[in-house]
C-alpha cells in the first residue's frame, strides 16, 4: 500500500487527503513512512529547499505559479498538479498513480533529432523499431530516437518492459489482455507477438 | 477552430525536387562528358556507345543517390489545430524518405508529434547553434512541458533560414491556453535573427555585470 506525506501548508489539504483516501491510500503525518511527497510550491525557495535536501521520495508537486512549471522539473516529479486546475489535475494525477510502480520509475533521457526529451519511464505504452531509429510511444508524445532496440531493452529491462517481437517493447504496466498472436494494450493498441518470444512472456 | 498549418523552416516542393533532380543530371552530364574526353585523349581508351550510356547512366545514379537528400532543409517544426510536430533528418536513408513523401506531396513520418491538448507550457529560451563555417549563433530553444510531466526540449538550429513563424506558433499556443513562460523577454525579438542576436548579446552583457 502506498503512503503519501502531505505537506501540511498545502492549500485544500483536506480535499487533497479525501481524494487520496478514497482511493485506498495511506496518509501519513511522518515524512519517513511515505514513499510519496506531496509538495506545495510557491517559490522557488520551495524547490530549492527540497532539491538540497534530496529525499527519496516519489514527489508530486502543486504549483500555485504557473512561471514555476519548469522549474519544479528539478524534482523529477512523478506528476504536477496545478492549484489552479485542482481537481482535474489530481484526477489525472490518481489515474497515473493507479498504475505506478515506485520500483520500475525513473526518468529516461533520449535524444531526438536536435530535441532533448526526458520522459519518466512510466508513461511509455510500448516503443517501436523502425529503421535505425525507436519510436516512443506516450499517452501525450510520439518521439523517433536514434538508438537500438536491443540497447534500449538493456536499459529498460529493469524498468519493467517486455520484448514482445523484435521490433516491439512493451511497458507491462498498460497490457490489458494477451492473445494467441497478439498483446492488447490499455490504450487499445495491438501489437503483434513474435514467435521467438511467446514463451518468454510470463506476467 | 480551423487554422492554417504553420511551418518554421521550409519543407520541400515537388517542384523543387523536379528542379534540383534536373540540376543533378545536368552536373553529371558535364562531369560524365569530362570523364569521356579524358578516357578518349589521355587514355586513348574509346568506349562503344552502348557502354558511354551505361557509364553515364551509372554516374547519373550515382549523383543522384549521393546530392539529393543533402539538398534542401531537413528540419522544420509544423503546428495545426491538432499537432505540433518536429521533422528533423539526418541519416542517410531517412533524408531519403523525407524526399520520397516530399515527392509524393504526403508529409514524412515525424520525428516528434505532440498533441497540442497535451501541452501543458511552453517555455522559450536560447542557446548556441552552429552557423556558417565554424561560426556559432544565437539559437532560440523552446521546452515543451506535457501534461504527463514529459519534457521536450526543442533546440531551433536553423535560424539562418529566417524566423518566420514563430510569433505565429506562439500564438496558436496562446489561443489554446497554454501558459508561455518567457523569462528572457524573448519573444518580442523572435521575428529576426539579427534583432534576437542582439538582444541576447545585451542580455548576456547585462548579466556579467
Amino acid at each position: 500500500m502506498m503512503t503519501i506525506y502531505i505537506d501540511p501548508s498545502t492549500p485544500h489539504f483536506k480535499t487533497i487527503a479525501n481524494a487520496f483516501q478514497s482511493h485506498n491510500y495511506r496518509i501519513s503525518s511522518n515524512k519517513d513512512d511515505a514513499n510519496i511527497y506531496f509538495a506545495n510550491i510557491t517559490t522557488i525557495k520551495d524547490i530549492e529547499k527540497l532539491t538540497t535536501t534530496k529525499p527519496n521520495y516519489h514527489f508530486i508537486c502543486l504549483v500555485n505559479d504557473n512561471k514555476l512549471l519548469f522549474d519544479v522539473l528539478d524534482l523529477n516529479p512523478l506528476m504536477i498538479v496545478r492549484a489552479t486546475r485542482l481537481e482535474t489535475d489530481l484526477e489525472a494525477c490518481l489515474q497515473k498513480l493507479a498504475s505506478f510502480n515506485p520500483n520500475t520509475s525513473c526518468i529516461l533521457e533520449f535524444k531526438s533529432g536536435d530535441a532533448l526529451v526526458r520522459i519518466p519511464s512510466s508513461n511509455i505504452y510500448y516503443i517501436e523499431s523502425f529503421l535505425h531509429y525507436l519510436i516512443i510511444h506516450t499517452p501525450s508524445a510520439e518521439f523517433q530516437v536514434r538508438e537500438s532496440l536491443s540497447s534500449a531493452y538493456q536499459r529498460m529491462n529493469k524498468l519493467g518492459f517486455i520484448q514482445i517481437h523484435k521490433s516491439y517493447l512493451v511497458n507491462r504496466a498498460f497490457v490489458s489482455s494477451i492473445c494467441k498472436d497478439a498483446c492488447l494494450l490499455v490504450n487499445n493498441v495491438s501489437l503483434p507477438i513474435g514467435r521467438k518470444y511467446k514463451n518468454l512472456l510470463t506476467f | 477552430m480551423n487554422t492554417k498549418k504553420i511551418y518554421i523552416g521550409t519543407p520541400l516542393k515537388r517542384g523543387t525536387i523536379i528542379s534540383y533532380g534536373i540540376a543533378i543530371m545536368l552536373y553529371s552530364c558535364i562531369i560524365s562528358l569530362i570523364l569521356f574526353l579524358f578516357f578518349k585523349w589521355f587514355l586513348r581508351f574509346t568506349l562503344t556507345l552502348s557502354l558511354s550510356i551505361l557509364v553515364y547512366v551509372i554516374i547519373v545514379a550515382i549523383y543522384t543517390l549521393m546530392l539529393m537528400p543533402h539538398l534542401g532543409d531537413m528540419e522544420y517544426l509544423s503546428i495545426d489545430d491538432e499537432y505540433l510536430k518536429y521533422y528533423y533528418a539526418k541519416s542517410f536513408s531517412i533524408k531519403w524518405q523525407y524526399i520520397k513523401a516530399f515527392f509524393h506531396n504526403q508529409e514524412p513520418h515525424p520525428t516528434i508529434m505532440i498533441p497540442i491538448d497535451q501541452i501543458e507550457a511552453v517555455r522559450i529560451s536560447y542557446g548556441y547553434g552552429l552557423a556558417a563555417l565554424t561560426f556559432f549563433n544565437h539559437t532560440p530553444y523552446f521546452s515543451f512541458l506535457l501534461k504527463d510531466s514529459s519534457l521536450c526540449n526543442i533546440k531551433c538550429n536553423y535560424v539562418l533560414k529566417g524566423f518566420e513563424g514563430y510569433q505565429e506558433m506562439l500564438n496558436i499556443l496562446e489561443k489554446r491556453n497554454i501558459p508561455i513562460n518567457d523569462c528572457y523577454q524573448l519573444r518580442q525579438y523572435l521575428y529576426n535573427k539579427d534583432v534576437f542576436g542582439k538582444a541576447i548579446r545585451s542580455l548576456e552583457k547585462e548579466e556579467q555585470k
